[in-house]
């Protein structure tokens, strides 16, 4: 339970967007997809960066989180990118009429079943 | 918005803190005052070095700018050239300093296709649009004004084979400044501007520093930015150049695709990582400065900025047939040494190297890591000469018109490397054969055999025997793996369909129609050095976002 609330509070301090060594950016830059960001644009969708943290390994924790990902309303699961360098990361596109940024951040987590994963969002896009 | 005290102490607090430092300063203090140099010709004497208390320091912290402004980041894209300012030199001949103490420099970057060889189109990303990107020049106090925008996603017009769109950043070795503001990555369409004051002499590296950064680097996104002292530097040269030495990481397009019949080369991302080069060069190209060499005059003074970008390989840069007279290592007068044969540069390492040139002649810049040599790391000053006979020894030739064949390209670039010691093509015999029409003289299995084993084919084969009782000398084993071969015999066949015989100069140019020139392709010019004059690249109907094959999908 305190593990949860402490993921629902890197949740929702994500705002802040404060990285951990790495500039935010550069772990943007990690997932980044050009294509990936013109279609979302074009949709009227939302490209969602996020950091992923937890006790697995970085291949772990990305994996995870991409079949997790993959099971989330609104996430256009073939938009889903995962990177393990610099640090674990993913980003994938959504359609805010389904849910919000946040909600699918939330829902991702949950679907993934690793009580130690924390997903800090990183930036939107457009 | 934060309250004042946190983004600027009380000046009181400062103060004290200022007192403190310097107080630190003046226990950490050498004691020992180095002397200015010997023989310096023009220009003040260097001030004591680490004397931080005298009030003329140039390296005192407290007269340093510090407090750079934040970065702004804005969605307006320039358009037109992709790079300007008057502190640029486009190639390697350094134009002086430009007056004024404010210097604005822009340098967008591009996805392009250069060409690093004879043959071999390689799709690089770049700053300013060409690799390496263009020389900034300036002097400690200078304020840079600096912005870029991410123009990855503009292309040239024709078939898209430039990679996709990316994130970029750039991170200036010159400045000091919070690398996560100012060094953060931008998005294709983005800008970036930030200004920095040099505190510090020397000759620096910028190169991208978005993840994965050896990639970007490996890419192309690097360049040097000179520092001058805030005095000038204390001897006077005749002639200055950059030297950029940079390594390539190549591979075949594994989409088979071609540009203008020659094929594509993306980057190797295993032997990046394995700091297995495929080649590696003197600005950007192999054996650039033989095909061109740099100009200087008997008796001259020439000064060399050095700079090692790696990626990951080390430099021993040497002039053949001259000794640095002064050598400033990282481009700084006050880290001077005198009389050195070669300066070992690691990775954004570098120097300031001057010397003499004693009398007409070629001589030659190499690494003398031999093997970053045979991959290109050559290059040529040409004093009172003109470049084009130049000494096979140190495997120093001028480049040709190129296969279009992949094979036939590395057989032509590992002959010109390793075999004009000894052998023509349509040269003439020297201490072997000339091996022009080889193919005809001997067939393909004859060939394999002789270059896979010599010393075998001397007991028992006839030709073979004839052979070493022409030339006397006995053709040793290269050590060549069954692929090498095949090349070395795909560029043989090439050379026989292809070279016409036209004096004693190697290599011999190809017949006209047969291949394209070195840097030209029939839909990208060579390098034009400065930017890609194409109109329609201003054109934002004509900007388009590729589709991105996404690495990690």
């Amino acid at each position: 339970m305190r593990r949860q609330a402490c993921g629902l509070i890197a949740l929702a301090l994500s705002g802040a967007a404060s990285a951990c060594g790495v500039c935010i950016e550069d772990k943007v830059a990690a997932t980044y997809d050009h294509g990936v960001v013109s279609r979302a644009q074009a949709e009227h969708h939302v490209v969602v960066f996020a950091a992923l943290e937890g006790s697995g390994t970085p291949g772990t924790l990305t994996s995870n989180a991409r079949r997790a990902a993959a099971k989330v309303r609104g996430i256009d699961s073939a938009s889903i990118r995962t990177a393990q360098e610099p640090n674990p990361v993913i980003s994938f596109a959504i359609d805010p009429r389904v849910q919000s940024a946040g909600a699918a951040l939330q829902a991702l987590r949950m679907h993934a079943k690793d009580r130690t994963l924390r997903i800090t969002l990183l930036r939107l896009m457009p | 918005m934060a309250p004042r005290w946190r983004a600027r102490p009380p000046a009181a607090v400062a103060a004290l803190l200022l007192v403190l430092g310097l107080s630190a300063c003046d226990r950490n203090a050498p004691t020992q005052a180095t002397d200015p140099p010997a023989s310096v010709t023009t220009g003040p004497a260097p001030a004591a070095a680490g004397s931080a208390a005298t009030t003329d320091d140039r390296y005192d912290v407290s007269k340093m700018d510090l407090k750079p402004a934040p970065a702004v980041l804005s969605s307006e894209r320039h358009t037109g050239a992709f790079a300007q300012g008057s502190a640029l030199s486009m190639d390697a001949a350094v134009k002086p300093l430009v007056a004024g103490q404010v210097k604005e420099i822009r340098l967008d970057t591009t996805h392009k296709i250069i060409e690093i060889a004879p043959g071999v189109k390689f799709s690089a990303w770049t700053f300013g649009d060409q690799v390496p990107g263009p020389v900034i020049r300036a002097r400690v106090g200078d304020r840079i004004k600096f912005s870029m925008t991410n123009r990855s996603d503009e292309h040239v017009p024709g078939v898209q084979v430039t990679a996709a769109p990316m994130m970029h950043s750039m991170d200036f070795h010159a400045a000091m400044v919070a690398p996560n503001d100012k060094y953060r990555s931008i998005a294709p369409g983005q800008t970036i501007s930030f200004e920095f004051t040099p505190n510090y002499p020397g000759v620096y590296m910028y190169h991208c520093g978005t993840p994965m950064v050896l990639e970007h680097i490996a890419s192309g996104m690097y360049g040097v930015m000179i520092v001058e002292p805030r005095d000038g530097y204390p001897t006077k040269v005749d002639r200055e150049y950059a030297i950029i030495q940079s390594e390539f990481y190549t591979k075949l397009d594994p989409q088979k695709r071609k540009i203008d019949g020659v094929p594509l080369y993306v980057l190797d991302g295993d032997r990046v990582r394995a700091k297995a080069p495929t080649y590696t060069v003197f600005n950007g190209r192999y054996n650039g400065f033989v095909d061109k060499p740099l100009e200087a005059k008997p008796g001259e003074r020439v000064r060399l900025f050095v700079l090692n970008v790696g990626p990951s390989n080390t430099s021993s840069f040497h002039v053949v047939g001259t000794i640095f007279d002064r050598v400033w290592l990282d481009g700084n007068p006050d880290n001077q040494l005198r009389g050195m044969q070669t300066v070992l540069l690691g990775s954004s390492g570098s120097a300031i190297v001057e010397f003499v040139i004693p009398e007409a002649g070629n001589y030659v810049m190499v690494d003398h890591h031999f093997a970053n040599a045979s991959q290109g790391a050559i290059g040529v000053i040409a004093a009172g000469t003109t470049g084009g006979a130049l000494d096979a020894e140190h495997h120093n030739i001028p480049a040709t018109a190129a296969p279009t064949d992949a094979v036939a390209v590395r057989g032509k670039l590992a002959f010109e490397s390793k075999c004009l010691a000894c052998h023509t093509i349509a040269g003439g015999d020297k201490l072997g054969p000339d091996l022009y029409e080889v193919t005809k003289r001997r067939d393909e299995a004859w060939l394999t055999r002789w270059l896979k084993s010599p010393e075998h084919m001397l007991q028992a084969d006839a030709t073979a025997k004839q052979l070493l009782e022409k030339y006397k000398v006995p053709m040793p084993n290269q050590n060549l793996s069954d692929q090498e071969i095949r090349e070395y015999v795909a560029y043989f066949r090439w050379a026989d369909a292809n070279i016409v015989r036209q004096g004693s100069i190697q290599p011999q140019p190809a017949a006209p129609g047969t291949a394209l020139p070195p840097g030209r392709t029939l839909s990208a010019p060579g390098p034009a050095p400065g930017a890609r004059e194409d109109q329609s690249l201003t054109d934002t109907s004509k900007r388009a976002g590729a589709p991105s094959p996404g690495a990690n999908k």
